[in-house]
């Protein structure tokens, strides 16, 4: 890997750190999401500033050509946040609508109970 | 019967819900009724305010499932002890409600009206029938027990029944099927069917159109299988 190839994906790394942690200062993101893609980003410098790790490890699992392995890595850890963030939204789904049952139920007892009271205050 | 409790979801109904309610009324003033509005686009909401009956209107579409669930979760609540379902189209015969009534009281937890069990007319499509005969299959290898018309919304449910769905997550949130079915049989719950009445739609379309019905079909052979591999669930009550 050339010195400016090398560079280039340095900056790339350090630039996608410097935007989470922008999102943290700002509460864009909360820290338990952070965590991925700041692990996603470290992973990259790391293997952009010491390319030869990628080189053994394609060795050891028998990838002809290293790159291919780095896209693989990339790919994969993108799959995993992109699951998790599947499990996330179904979470959310099944409260958002365990609260909008919940709200729908008691904005009927209010109304009941709002009635009655106006009723009370006519009777007397 | 202050213990029971008619819950009729509604989406898009203006048309037949005021029939449907009187109906209901003509029949059974003494029980109470519970129309779930889910989020109507149309009138709905403004012609059930006008009738003699509660309303719950949800702020958005849940979806059918959301919107039955929303009423076992008012049932329980409010302590009764029957729910009965009905669809706000006019195709069920509150007649029939009679009948449900009975079959509960006799201890049964899950009393349905089957659309294929004779009586009234009831037609639909050629697909359809096959998919549903898949269904049915699955459902009778699976729990040996024989349902024929597991997506009914003519249902009366047991407090025990009812609570159990009431639950978060308890309940499939657009359309309940054969796969809470067998769910329910595998737990423990006693299952029959009667013939319902069925009336010819008055106005408007079936929910199921399009190309939803693929979709539907594989979703719930996903969800099917997931409610086999998942452990058996201890049932109170």
């Amino acid at each position: 890997m050339g010195l400016a190839t090398k560079g280039f994906i340095i900056v790339l790394g350090l630039i996608f750190v410097g935007v989470i942690i922008l999102l943290l200062v700002k509460r864009k993101i909360n820290e338990r999401h952070s965590l991925f893609w700041l692990f996603g980003a470290i992973i990259i410098l790391i293997l952009s500033t010491i390319p030869e790790i990628l080189a053994v490890i394609a060795n050891l699992v028998g990838v002809d050509y290293p790159p291919a392995l780095l896209f693989l890595i990339a790919i994969l850890v993108i799959l995993a946040i992109t699951l998790y963030q599947s499990i996330q939204i179904s979470i959310l789904q099944e409260r958002l609508r365990e609260l909008t049952q919940q709200i729908a139920i008691d904005r009927m007892n209010n109304s009941v109970i709002q009635r009655q009271k106006e009723e009370d205050y006519v009777e007397q | 019967m202050r213990d029971c409790l008619i819950i009729i979801p509604t989406y898009n109904e203006e048309v037949n819900i005021k029939k449907v309610l009187s109906d209901i009324r003509e029949l059974y003033s003494n029980i109470d009724t519970l129309v779930i509005n889910d989020g109507s686009t149309d009138n709905t909401e403004k012609v059930v305010q006008n009738e003699k009956v509660m309303l719950i209107s949800l702020p958005y579409n849940l979806g059918y499932g959301g919107a039955l669930q929303t009423g076992y979760k008012y049932a329980v609540l409010a302590g009764y002890e029957y729910v009965i379902q009905i669809d706000g189209d006019g195709q069920h015969d509150p007649e029939d409600i009679r009948l449900i009534i009975e079959k509960m009281q006799k201890g049964i937890d899950i009393v349905i009206g089957s659309r294929f069990l004779g009586r009234g007319s009831y037609k639909t499509s050629f697909i359809k029938i096959i998919a549903i005969r898949i269904f049915r299959s699955i459902i009778n290898i699976s729990t040996k027990v024989k349902i024929t018309d597991p997506s009914s919304g003519l249902q009366g449910l047991s407090k025990r029944a009812f609570s159990y769905y009431a639950k978060i997550g308890n309940f499939p949130p657009d359309y309940p099927d054969a796969d809470i079915l067998i769910q329910m049989i595998i737990n423990g719950y006693k299952i029959v069917e009667f013939p319902a009445n069925i009336r010819e739609r008055k106005h408007g379309t079936s929910m199921h159109a399009g190309l939803r019905p693929i979709v539907y079909f594989f979703k719930l052979l996903v969800s099917i299988l997931i409610v086999l591999l998942r452990p058996k669930s201890v049932v109170e009550g």
